[in-house]
């Protein structure tokens, strides 16, 4: 067998193209990211969640198979089926959007986490071993790498959004054997899909910008997280103490576009339940939603420059 | 954008024609500002294939000239051309040419070496199984095969120097920018990464620009430089020209009127100085030589006994130039 030195050669192959070099980012982040335990631990606890989903899918789909079968849930309970049929209880087990609504707010916190965990080191951890300038003196934008960054991010949010929702669509069908749900419920297929990245956008968005103002990632860490609970609090506090001298009875709640919360809460309300949680139309929500984005993303773009790092 | 390929102007030297050969850079009337502050003054010249070397004192412009030559940069005035891209317009083009490696520490922490190489080789576009391989032969070219599976974070300073040159490496640049690659090395460490960056440039037909305040590196490892001085080029062209064009004083013994001599010397347009061994040194403008010594012996009626040419080491060039802007 012939022994080739291992030495420089010169490269005469073929070049991916430069379109592309955004995914190396990606897929490079989405490898690393999942050594990381509390990603792991995250993305287990999340995935309760979406299997408590599915129980209640499949009772929801079996409640007539256990009434056919004269099943109870034991006498000592004292619920029988005919219990279960009462709109109270069944209530429970009806998949409908709102079912679909629950789900998001049950891994609320599982977004919350995997934003912080994945996004805010993301640059901060580039910046603080000054390997921004070896990305960006290779055949890249700012964009490329911003497109990167971002993209392992979402992958990760829509593990625990995007995609486990879609699958309970699927399983419904599944466990229902009804296969035109899902052509029959394409709106909620789009609001599943349009909700997701209202999750999903901002939280990448504003993650990697604080990530690129910072060098330490629990700096980072510390201002995301203060961004995405304080103003719920303090204005709830102030809304507490001075909302009725400020308001009077007629509290029209412009306060809810201060939190990022607060307006993933309406929009979610207004696009799966009949009713808003707060009295401001949704639309100001939204348009609240794409101005902070934009902002943020200035600031992150003038943050990804090679100038700073030459020296 | 076709560049006026004209002759370089030296400051205080003669002008050096490198048309004959194609340029690896070239400035044309090049401005550079930062805000209302110039960094580069109207920098026109062309240097072409081989190994680079830019000087400078801290803050002369060299790292805004190496940005600008990445396309990090856009100058106000004229342009730069890397192996004929214009990285204003082309940074992506000019970028997969170029291999960047850095003065500071810049690496991905946690990776191994080889996951880091490799990934620089990806980011620049060669296919993954590809970008394998050359990592592998990169690091065994820049010394460090035994050590590739090591993470970077756990390597000494020379070894780090290492691997950045190997991540420049990784995509077979046409040219590397190579900022301080001796820094932090030891004599042997520092000899070794010479030899590579020499190996680079005269065997493997890499073009390199070294920027150094290292001049002995520039001088081992570099064919032509060009210093910059407050944002001008105060010198450039091939090292041999620039040290046989500084090459102009002379210790010269002479038995006579040493008054006469130095009189006769300065109708030339020379200098004279007594030295304190009682001899004199003797410095002609540009264009002169030892005949001019003999004339102007001849006119003072003096007898020359024992006139030598003074070695001018490219550190010698350098401060010349530099005092004399």
């Amino acid at each position: 067998m012939p022994v080739y030195p291992q030495t420089y050669r010169h490269y005469t192959g073929e070049w991916r193209p430069r379109s592309l070099a955004w995914t190396v980012i990606a897929q490079s982040g989405i490898v690393r990211l999942w050594r990381n335990k509390g990603i792991r631990i995250v993305l287990w606890l999340t995935g309760a969640m979406f299997l408590l989903s599915v129980a209640r899918l499949y009772l929801a789909a079996n409640l007539d198979l256990l009434d056919y079968l004269g099943v109870n849930l034991g006498s000592d309970s004292g619920i029988r089926i005919d219990d279960l049929r009462n709109n109270r209880i069944t209530a429970i087990f009806s998949v409908n959007d709102a079912f679909y609504y629950n789900y998001f707010q049950s891994v609320s916190l599982g977004y919350f986490f995997i934003a912080l965990l994945a996004g805010t080191g993301a640059i901060a951890s580039d910046r603080r071993s000054k390997a921004l300038i070896l990305y960006l003196s290779r055949p890249l934008t700012a964009l490329d790498y911003i497109f990167g960054k971002s993209a392992f991010i979402l992958f990760y949010l829509y593990c625990v959004t995007l995609l486990p929702a879609l699958l309970l669509m699927f399983l419904h069908a599944f466990f229902t054997e009804n296969w035109m749900y899902l052509l029959t419920n394409m709106p909620l297929v789009m609001k599943i899909f349009a909700f997701s990245n209202v999750i999903a956008v901002p939280l990448t968005i504003l993650a990697l910008t604080l990530s690129s103002l910072f060098k330490s990632n629990e700096a980072a860490g510390a201002f995301f997280a203060a961004l995405y609970w304080l103003p719920d609090v303090l204005v709830q506090a102030i809304r507490g103490l001075l909302g009725r001298w400020l308001w009077g009875a007629n509290d029209p709640e412009w306060w809810s576009l201060l939190s990022l919360t607060n307006i993933l809460e309406q929009i979610g309300s207004y696009l799966f339940l009949e009713k808003t949680t707060f009295l401001l139309p949704a639309v100001f929500h939204f348009v609240a939603l794409i101005v902070m984005c934009v902002l943020l993303f200035v600031v992150l773009y003038r943050q990804i420059r090679a100038v700073e790092v030459v020296t | 954008m076709p560049f006026r390929l004209g002759s370089i102007k030296l400051q205080g030297m003669n002008a050096t024609n490198m048309t004959t050969e194609p340029s690896a850079i070239a400035l044309d009337h090049l401005s550079v500002s930062f805000g209302t502050k110039t960094i580069l003054h109207d920098l026109t010249v062309q240097f072409p294939s081989g190994g680079i070397g830019l000087l400078g004192p801290n803050g002369a412009g060299k790292s805004t000239l190496l940005k600008t030559l990445m396309g990090f940069l856009t100058p106000d005035h004229g342009a730069a051309s890397v192996f004929g891209y214009n990285p204003a317009h082309e940074g992506a083009e000019v970028r997969q040419m170029l291999g960047y490696m850095p003065e500071e520490e810049s690496y991905i922490p946690g990776m191994t070496a080889v996951e880091f190489v490799s990934y620089n080789g990806r980011l620049s576009g060669l296919p993954s199984n590809e970008a394998v391989l050359r990592a592998h032969q990169s690091l065994h070219y820049c010394g460090l095969g035994e050590a590739r599976y090591r993470k970077i974070d756990t390597y000494s300073t020379g070894m780090k120097q290492r691997i950045k040159l190997a991540q420049a490496l990784i995509h077979d640049p046409k040219l590397m920018l190579l900022d301080e690659p001796t820094n932090g090395l030891d004599p042997e460490g520092r000899k070794s990464m010479l030899d590579l960056i020499d190996d680079i440039t005269k065997n493997k037909g890499i073009s390199v620009i070294l920027s150094s305040h290292l001049l002995p590196d520039v001088e081992t490892v570099c064919e032509s430089v060009m210093v910059l001085f407050q944002g001008k080029i105060v010198a450039a062209g091939k090292i041999d020209d620039l040290k046989q064009l500084a090459q102009r004083a002379f210790e010269v013994n002479i038995k006579g009127d040493e008054t006469r001599f130095c009189e006769a010397v300065q109708r030339f347009g020379g200098a004279c100085v007594m030295k304190e061994n009682g001899l004199l040194r003797v410095t002609l403008r540009e264009g002169l030589g030892q005949r001019e010594i003999f004339v102007a012996a001849r006119d003072s009626n003096v007898q020359v006994r024992r006139m030598t040419q003074e070695e001018m080491t490219l550190q010698e060039v350098f401060a010349k130039a530099i005092q004399a802007a």
